[in-house]
């Protein structure tokens, strides 16, 4: 852990790096998505929060087109996503992503897991890319792990190996999914701890998840999914304590 | 605040009760039924056991037709003269063998107990022999031709069992959990071997007075010295690699040994067995420049190609492969086609895998080899051979019978992948003609496609094109099994998780990128299994060959031998050549599974 003491709120914000418009999806008849309209500026730490079903994973999945958007769009550092695979492949070379089932490749060592992406999309030389996945290991505190294979590491341990591996390739935004949600309740801190850290480093981050402690004390915004649309936006002060919407009142009455 | 912990370390752990009458209970007796259905395995077990013994040593089995014929059952008629090239080829193949063993650290360790324990039933089995064979009790007691094939049984049993209960006792409690290297078992067989190749009299045709008998001799100076030296080779190139592994990086020794064993099979089958007679006034003034221009400028394009901005590389590599395409509309030279539709394919994924700095040059290097490796190849299989055999082809018997098998599934693996990679492709067209591809050819049998190579496909080759017997049946096999290969592999793609293409997708890998680094090496893990199971079947399919009238190992043991009448008559030892056939062939196909099932747990299949 860095030993940063800056508290979170005095992160100057920078210009708008996620802009989404009326963005609406459909998985068949289905619509997991009626509108999102959002953005997030650079630096900005903004955690989502909902029943599950609400569309929060299926909205931030639209950012790096995991799932294609139907209708809206969203804009990311200034390139829109469309079906140009060339914009796509941009996009997803800047804005990292991690998974609530870790989704480390189980026939690589970490290390390996970690400088795939940079040496081939990259396309740096191989020691250089050790180099950095080294220091990487390091920054979520894991560098004795580097030549195991994921299946031999905790599932804490697992998960600040994803987050290295999305850093690895010098992302300007960070997805988090559900981090913390597969993770046995004496491993979440840890991972919570590495993203703590990475937000004071000054990341721009979105988090979907149902860490209400992490959302308090790191978050810029919160946003309140339900029935595929924001319901509830505001700073976690105004959130936890002047909610208005009567859904989320509710809501938060049954979490907390 | 202090609480009485109980120390567990305090009570001992009790050993696990461990008698016989208990094992027996729990194993083979466990209620009435069960009983009586293991006493009835058990005599229909010593049954087979007793017909087994009964027809390999019934004194009418004529072992001589096999013993005499060995060399024709090896190689057919390989020339006397050229014979050495036969032991360079399988001293070749020994020291790679023994060069893997080190490198790959093969071989764990042996627990004394579990030694013991192999030796005390291979030595009961030996004693059960000596009751269950033709000369055991119950067929005339006492005997004195019997009583001696009793008594060599029975004694060989005690002692091996001896041995065994010895290895387990005398390290003593002490050293009961140290182990043995299995690699020493190995070593010590081998020396078993070495004597008893030394000693053995083996029984071979003799010719007394016009009459033809059975002699017992020991075997040739021809086959002991070379397998001697060989061994001693293999052992000696296992300390060296040992001594070499030490001083140099696991993945450089590994790669390299890898490379030769890649290098190995051509290079033994076309140049040491077939010895081409190459005219080195050609190679100098025709396939040398071609090799060079097309390294040479075949290089910069793919340099230009892997380091292009934008769409400039893509629309050079589809040029390309129109003219490569195209080239087959105009009369030319056969390589020129296969050099220009390889560059094609390489700058089709220079983009991909061109990499930068050291990388592109690893990348320019490759296609330099595998440019001089085509012409060099094109240059070989042209020229004619010097190894003059009465046949069709230079090899026969088991070599021939490797060579098929070795060939077929070297190539039908990537054939495989790719249908398999068709056949789960986003591209409509690609996937209806994997499917079509796949269902047409393993709806047929192979041995139809093995006599559509023989009759229909020389029609369809352009004039003063030739394609062997031999490389004919190659390619209907090689066909065929891609087909199986490819469901197989369809099957391993399938059992990938959603999440794992996602976390490539995520990560900006493009979809070659994913499929080569992501999918296919977790698919091709999943399904060893499946793979080797069809690798098992293609080996024992190459016996088909016979039926176009090549000289394969069975065809040999199953047609000819017993047709033998010069110098020789082997009328109707078609028993003898048959049971030696089926057990050369399971040797190979047990050594593949257990391979295979070491595999399977090196790399964790199953487990994630």
């Amino acid at each position: 852990m860095e030993n940063n003491e800056t508290p979170p709120q005095e992160r100057v914000l920078g210009d708008d790096i996620i802009i989404a418009d009326g963005v609406k999806k459909w998985f068949g008849d289905f619509q997991a998505l009626k509108g999102v309209t959002t953005t997030v500026k650079e630096r900005e730490v903004v955690v989502i929060i909902g029943p599950s079903g609400s569309g929060k994973s299926t909205f931030i999945r639209c950012i790096n087109r995991l799932e294609a958007h139907q209708e809206g769009t969203i804009i990311v550092d200034g390139t829109e996503l469309t079906n140009d695979i060339k914009n796509v492949e941009k996009i997803r070379s800047e804005v990292g992503m991690v998974f609530q089932q870790f989704n480390l490749f189980p026939h690589l060592t970490v290390l390996d897991n970690i400088t795939l992406a940079p040496q081939w999309v990259r396309k740096l030389p191989k020691a250089e890319a050790e180099e950095t996945g080294m220091e990487l290991l390091e920054r979520v505190g894991i560098p004795e792990q580097a030549h195991k294979y994921p299946g031999q590491l905790s599932g804490g341990q697992q998960q600040r190996v994803a987050i290295a591996r999305s850093l690895a390739m010098k992302p300007n935004i960070m997805l988090f999914d559900e981090p913390t949600s597969a993770l046995d309740p004496e491993m979440i801190k840890e991972v919570l701890d590495v993203m703590k850290e990475l937000a004071l480093s000054g990341m721009t981050m979105i988090v979907v998840t149902h860490e209400m402690g992490f959302a308090k004390e790191v978050a810029d915004r919160v946003l309140f999914f339900d029935y595929g649309t924001i319901v509830e936006d505001g700073t976690p002060e105004h959130f936890f304590t002047n909610p208005q919407h009567d859904r989320t009142k509710l809501f938060l009455s049954q979490i907390l | 605040m202090t609480v009485e912990l109980l120390d567990t370390h305090e009570i001992a752990p009790e050993p696990p009760p461990r008698r016989a009458s208990l094992w027996l209970h729990e194993n083979l007796f466990s209620s009435p039924a069960s009983g009586v259905m293991s006493i009835l395995s058990i005599l229909l077990v010593l049954f087979a056991y007793r017909g087994i013994l009964s027809f390999v040593f019934d004194p009418s089995r004529r072992w001589d037709a096999v013993t005499y014929n060995m060399r024709l059952l090896m190689v057919q008629a390989y020339p006397d003269a050229q014979f050495m090239r036969m032991w360079v080829s399988v001293g070749i193949i020994m020291v790679l063998l023994a060069a893997s063993f080190a490198f790959y650290r093969v071989g764990g360790r042996l627990a004394p107990s579990r030694l013991g324990s192999i030796l005390i039933s291979t030595g009961a089995g030996a004693v059960l022999g000596g009751f269950a064979g033709p000369w055991g009790l119950s067929f005339s007691p006492f005997g004195i031709a019997s009583m001696r094939g009793f008594l060599g049984w029975v004694i060989v049993g005690v002692v091996l069992a001896v041995i065994g209960y010895l290895v387990r006792t005398v390290p003593g409690e002490k050293n009961k959990d140290k182990s043995i290297p299995i690699l020493g078992v190995v070593l010590a067989a081998m020396v078993g071997i070495l004597i008893l190749i030394w000693t053995i009299l083996l029984p071979v045709p003799a010719d007394v007075d016009g009459v033809q008998t059975i002699v017992f001799d020991p075997i040739a100076m021809t086959t002991r010295i070379p397998w001697t030296v060989l061994a001693i080779i293999a052992v000696a190139v296992y300390w060296i690699s040992w001594f070499l592994r030490e001083r140099m990086s696991t993945g450089a020794a590994r790669g390299m040994v890898i490379a030769l064993w890649a290098a190995s099979f051509p290079v033994i089958v076309l140049v040491i067995l077939r010895d081409p007679d190459v005219n080195y006034g050609r190679a100098f003034t025709w396939y040398l420049p071609i090799a060079l221009v097309f390294i040479g400028v075949g290089g910069l394009i793919l340099n230009f190609v892997a380091g292009a901005k934008g769409e400039a590389g893509r629309a050079v590599a589809a040029v390309l492969l129109i003219a490569a395409l195209g080239s087959f509309l105009i009369p030319m030279e056969f390589l020129l086609r296969f050099l220009l539709l390889m560059l094609a394919a390489f700058a089709l994924i220079a983009p991909t895998f061109g990499g930068k700095g050291a990388g592109r040059w690893r990348f320019l290097g490759l296609w330099a080899g595998m440019v001089a490796a085509l012409v060099y190849l094109l240059m070989i299989v042209t020229a004619p051979s010097t190894v003059e055999v009465p046949g069709k082809f230079f090899l026969g018997g088991l070599s021939l019978t490797l060579l098929l098998a070795v060939s077929a599934i070297a190539l039908s693996f990537p054939l495989g992948v790719i249908l398999a990679l068709a056949r789960t492709s986003k591209m409509p067209i690609f996937r209806l003609m994997a499917t079509v591809y796949i269902e047409l050819v393993r709806g047929v049998p192979l041995i139809t496609w093995l006599i559509v190579g023989f009759v229909m496909f020389p029609v369809l080759l352009p004039p003063g094109v030739e394609v062997g017997p031999v490389a004919r049946a190659i390619g209907a096999m090689t066909f065929f099994s891609a087909a199986y290969l490819a469901e197989n592999v369809r099957g391993g793609l399938q059992s990938i998780p959603k999440g794992q293409y996602e976390a490539a997708q995520a990560m900006g890998l493009s979809t070659t990128q994913t499929t080569v680094f992501i999918t296919l090496p977790q698919a091709l893990r999943a399904v060893i299994p499946a793979l080797v199971g069809q690798v098992i079947a293609l080996f024992k399919d190459t016996s088909l060959v016979t039926l176009v009238g090549l000289f394969d190992f069975l065809h040999i043991a199953r047609s000819v031998i017993p047709n033998q009448t010069q110098p020789f008559v082997f009328l109707g030892s078609i028993k003898e050549t048959l049971l030696f056939a089926a057990v050369v062939y399971w040797m190979f196909t047990f050594t593949f599974s257990r391979i295979s099932l070491h595999l399977e747990k090196k790399l964790g299949v199953g487990e994630r």
